[in-house]
């Protein structure tokens, strides 16, 4: 650790909590002016302290705050400001060339706000402060999401939604039973950082998120927001509890059915920013296995974590890069839109895991941990993971397929800069970080690169496939959710054609977007409903009072 | 301490009152004297109270005591409980006054409702200093019958029909009231609250305690809008922006609940009344309340009736967090006693600003007005999200008291009512959030910017700061947080 002469640890921990306050702060007197400049000053310290970590142990308290709040470093702390701070100010200079001046300063609050929780999350060491700090970001990020204000949009940020307060309230009570019933509880924590992390099952909000944020506000979702779920799973998951190997075995098939999911949906996908949100619950898979390793207590602790936090990094910097030049390439013509291709090539290439790059050094590392478990899991994980790669090659290049052709625009450097930046970041990681790769042997590399020549074959089949007019099969975006949303509208539909009721023709249709519809409001409002809600309610407390065995 | 010191309590509660009786007499036209009297009393009053609060905590005691006929005697008394809900209804109090000049500036009798409305406010003191339960009853009566006028003020059919019903559930009640008090005065003569219950209490037959003990709830249950007594309550939001915010934040809702918990913890005793097996079935009461409320405000498509629902569910949080036998759900339950009122007073300051500013009533005119008023509805959104329970704001400490606090008893039941509650105040709150500040308003042609003046928006943007501070600050020694807890330690000793 250089140790800077001009400030303490605790200084600079302080200086990278508060800016983002102030942000927006100075966002709010100035009417949202301004925006890629304060959210650049917001995060640079934060990824300052990521690259040059304090020693851990530094901490901040805050006894004021809140029920009394523990900022500060621990071992966790050095990748994930990393990638927070890079990400947040890499953005918000993408937004600089994204947004034109009224976007920008209507987005202004709910990015800065965003960030604050973000940045905040990483340095938040007691369970309260973290679900404070998680709440603020995950709240405001609904801002991003249906910042371009159609109903695709709003579609994007009800789902999403629905999806923070289930979490929230999955951590809420999982911290509050956390005394009383710990397995309960540290089940709900799993779920609620889970649905962060887009687990399979729990993931249906990612792809309509991302789709519909604005391509840097993608980036930070992708990026940095899904890593937040991972980095509360390992500063509040108990790793030696009773139940917790067979949790680890759990996350490592649901991490590995995500890798492949995500990339079967994703193939299918027709807009790039939807191909690489499902490249996200993919690769999300990979680090969700990874955390699963680390539950299982066979393998040791510290390197699991550091390989979780290697990967987090790894997919940060490439799927950051990513998202940004898609938004790049939408705005580029001609010679530009190449280059912006081109450099999209080197992230791509890491996530897939080339030889040489980030994505190999993070996975290397993980099969490095998965080497240590038991059989048949060690073997599996170690033909799971080359299989996963052939997955993201084949989504790497739909995304290809998939990318706009504008008929003219202009790239702004703002725009293109930040995407390059993240992407040389994430090939500065492999020289930087401990541990310097050996040069890959002539076999390695050929093995290494197979998973992109399989790839490419399959994609030549597919394509024959389709041009004999056989389709294999097509995903809606968001897959399960269109199925959670026909459960909501089919007996709706049916309610209102008069199958189950006289059909509704009084009221008017309220407009777009208002809760709640109408024919909720009439279920809910008509005279019977009080002697309804109250009769269910007496059953509901009947029974909850009788199972807690207090009658 | 000298005499005039030690009559704090009496001054504070004849502050209120004689500026009330002044007003009454001022001519409909003096408009200037009458606000200059009304924020005169009400910063005096402020100042008395603070001034009484720093000496209740260097440990003085205050107390007025003046018998009335043989047996009655009127006391006031401060205590920390008393003084928790003093200091707030006198903070609010000259908000709301500031509210109320700005928002009734061209409207009809202003002398009358200026009046009532320094009364109610002098009653709300009396409930809250009452040293005994006659004088408890005597004040608890009195804001009945001063709150009636302020219900009607606007002479409209459906507000005359309201007020009728109001007075049908709260005079109901009064009358439930009366009955324990002369019940318990019979069989013990006076009735005095006492710090962690009154031990003559004590001696009485088990029935007659259980009896007494649900006359008084039931009675004070009209006001704190327990079901199956809040019928009253959706319907009186007809009254203007000002009462409605007065009424559910600190006058009528906060004198019930706050009167439960006297009677809980003054009267019967936190752990007699365990003893006795009245806890759980209130606890449930208050329970279903929450839920219930919840559910209903869900369906309003008007606002204030949403708000008015939502003020059903959140006040029995104090109920439930009073009735919860065991310390950290009571300070959450005391704590919310502050937190809804400053979360409710700003809601409703922000609907009355809407609906003057605007013309907006219902939920679906919501849209794009967070453009065009943008600090009112930045404190609504504050209280709002206060009122899901968001941290860091106010609601979220009080959620998180009452559920690890239910859960430290073993009491597992709580939390299932606090989740589906936050569920329904997401779903009641956000979409109006979502619609306020992410769709376009319906007509570009109005003028961009309609932002209420600053009479109309000092308060809630005050109020909201609070809410806001009371949760972010809530570990530091002067939130109310801190105070719950002082009050607890008292109540439930070592």
């Amino acid at each position: 650790m250089i140790q800077p002469a001009w400030a303490t640890p605790d200084e600079l921990v302080v200086l990278a909590l508060a800016l983002p306050p102030l942000a927006v702060v100075a966002a709010a007197l100035t009417r949202g002016r301004a925006l890629a400049l304060l959210g650049f000053v917001a995060a640079a310290p934060t990824a300052l302290l990521g690259i040059l970590p304090p020693p851990t142990g530094t901490v901040v308290e805050a006894e004021w705050l809140l029920l009394g709040a523990r900022f500060g470093i621990d071992e966790h702390t050095a990748p994930f400001a990393l990638l927070t701070g890079t990400l947040w100010a890499a953005a918000s200079l993408a937004g600089a060339g994204y947004f034109d001046t009224r976007a920008s300063r209507r987005i202004a609050p709910w990015w800065l706000l965003s960030l604050a929780g973000s940045v905040g999350l990483v340095f938040a060491l007691d369970a309260l402060t973290y679900f404070l700090c998680f709440a603020v970001m995950s709240l405001a990020a609904y801002g991003l999401v249906v910042q371009r204000g159609d109903l695709e949009a709003f579609r994007a940020g009800r789902v999403y939604m629905v999806f923070v307060v289930i979490g929230e309230l999955a951590l809420f009570s999982g911290l509050a039973l956390a005394v009383t019933h710990p397995l309960v509880a540290a089940t709900l924590v799993l779920v609620g950082f889970g649905i962060k992390a887009g687990v399979l099952g729990l993931h249906v909000w990612l792809p309509l998120a991302h789709a519909a944020a604005p391509a840097p506000a993608s980036a930070v979702l992708s990026g940095a927001m899904l890593k937040a779920g991972l980095l509360g799973w390992l500063r509040f998951v108990d790793a030696g509890a009773p139940w917790t190997p067979d949790a680890g075995l759990l996350l490592i098939v649901l991490g590995l059915a995500g890798a492949y999911g995500g990339a079967l949906c994703g193939i299918t996908q027709d807009r790039p920013k939807t191909v690489l949100a499902y490249s996200s619950i993919s690769q999300m898979g990979i680090a969700i296995a990874a955390f699963g390793m680390l539950l299982t207590g066979v393998v040791p602790d510290a390197t699991a974590a550091a390989a979780v936090a290697l990967f987090a990094v790894h997919h940060a910097f490439a799927k950051a890069s990513l998202f940004i030049g898609v938004g790049a390439v939408e705005r580029a013509h001609g010679k530009a839109r190449a280059a912006c291709i081109a450099m999209m090539a080197v992230p791509a290439l890491a996530l897939i895991g080339v030889p040489l790059s980030s994505g190999a050094l993070a996975k290397g590392a993980i099969k490095a941990v998965a080497a240590g478990l038991p059989e048949p899991w060690a073997e599996a994980v170690g033909w799971a993971l080359p299989g996963a790669a052939i997955g993201t090659s084949l989504l790497m290049l739909r995304l290809l397929d998939t990318l706009p052709l504008p008929p003219s625009g202009r790239c702004p450097p703002a725009l293109w800069l930040p995407a390059v930046a993240l992407a040389a970041a994430g090939v500065t990681l492999v020289v930087a970080a401990p541990g310097v790769q050996a040069l890959p042997t002539l076999a390695s590399a050929a093995l290494a690169v197979a998973p992109l020549l399989i790839a490419l074959l399959l994609r030549g089949l597919w394509r024959a496939l389709r041009r004999l007019g056989v389709a294999p099969f097509v995903v809606p975006p968001g897959d399960l959710v269109v199925a959670l949303e026909l459960l909501v509208t089919v007996p709706r539909r049916l309610w209102a054609s008069g199958v189950w009721s006289r059909p509704a023709s009084v009221a008017p249709e309220p407009g777009p977007c208002v809760w709640p519809p109408a024919r909720l409001e009439r279920v809910f409002a008509g005279p019977a409903a009080g002697a309804i809600l109250t009769l269910t309610l007496l059953a509901v407390f009947g029974a909850a009072l009788l199972l807690s065995g207090v009658l | 301490m000298t005499g005039l010191e030690a009559m704090l309590p009496l001054w504070i509660v004849l502050t209120s009152l004689l500026c009330g009786v002044v007003i009454f007499f001022l001519p409909e036209e003096r408009a200037g004297l009458r606000t200059a009297i009304n924020l005169f009393g009400a910063t005096f009053k402020l100042l008395l109270v603070l001034v009484m609060l720093a000496g209740v905590e260097d440990g003085q005691r205050y107390a007025f005591e003046v018998p009335v006929v043989a047996g009655l005697v009127f006391a006031l008394r401060a205590d920390a409980l008393s003084m928790l809900f003093l200091t707030l209804s006198a903070v609010l109090w000259l908000l709301t006054t500031v509210y109320a000049v700005g928002y009734l500036e061209h409207s009809q009798g202003r002398s009358r409702f200026f009046g009532f409305f320094s009364l109610c406010v002098s009653a709300t003191a009396g409930v809250s200093m009452a040293g005994n339960l006659f004088t408890l009853l005597l004040f608890y009566e009195v804001l009945t019958l001063v709150t009636f006028p302020l219900v009607v003020h606007r002479g409209t059919p459906e507000s005359v029909a309201a007020g009728r019903i109001y007075l049908a559930y709260t005079l109901g009640g009064g009358a439930a009231v009366l009955l324990a008090t002369a019940w318990l005065h019979a069989l013990l003569g006076p009735v005095d609250f006492f710090e962690r219950g009154l031990p003559a209490l004590r001696t009485l037959p088990e029935p007659v305690l259980i009896g007494a003990f649900w006359l008084l709830i039931a009675g004070f249950g009209v006001k704190a809008a327990l079901i199956p007594l809040h019928g009253w309550l959706p319907r009186s939001m007809v009254a203007p922006a000002p009462v409605s915010a007065l009424l559910h934040a600190v006058a009528v809702v906060k004198a019930g609940a706050f009167a439960i918990a006297r009677v809980i913890y003054d009267l019967y005793g936190i752990e007699f009344a365990e003893f006795l097996g009245v806890l759980k079935p209130l606890a449930v009461i208050a329970g279903m309340t929450i839920v219930y409320g919840s559910a209903r405000a869900l369906s309003q498509s008007e606002l204030k009736p949403r708000l008015a629902w939502s003020t059903v569910s959140q006040v029995s949080y104090i109920a439930l967090g009073i009735a919860t036998f065991g310390p950290v759900a009571s300070v959450g339950g005391i704590a919310h006693l502050v937190h809804q009122g400053l979360m409710k007073i700003t809601l409703f300051f922000c609907v009355g600003n809407l609906a003057e500013r605007l013309g907006i009533h219902r939920v679906d005119q919501l849209a794009g007005c967070g453009r065009r008023m943008p600090w009112t509805m930045g404190a609504f959104t504050l209280a709002a999200l206060g009122m899901i329970g968001v941290p860091p704001f106010a609601g979220f400490v009080s959620k998180w008291y009452l559920a690890t606090g239910a859960l430290a008893v073993g009491e597992a039941w709580v939390i299932g009512v606090i989740l589906a509650s936050t569920i329904l105040n997401a779903m009641y709150f956000l979409p109006l959030l979502h619609a306020a500040w992410f769709l376009e308003p319906p007509e570009p042609s109005t003028p961009e910017s309609a932002e209420a003046p600053a009479m109309l928006l000092g308060p809630p943007l005050v109020t909201a700061a609070l809410a806001l501070a009371a949760g972010l600050f809530a570990a530091t020694s002067l939130s109310p947080l801190s105070w719950a807890e002082a009050i607890t330690a008292e109540e439930y000793g070592p």
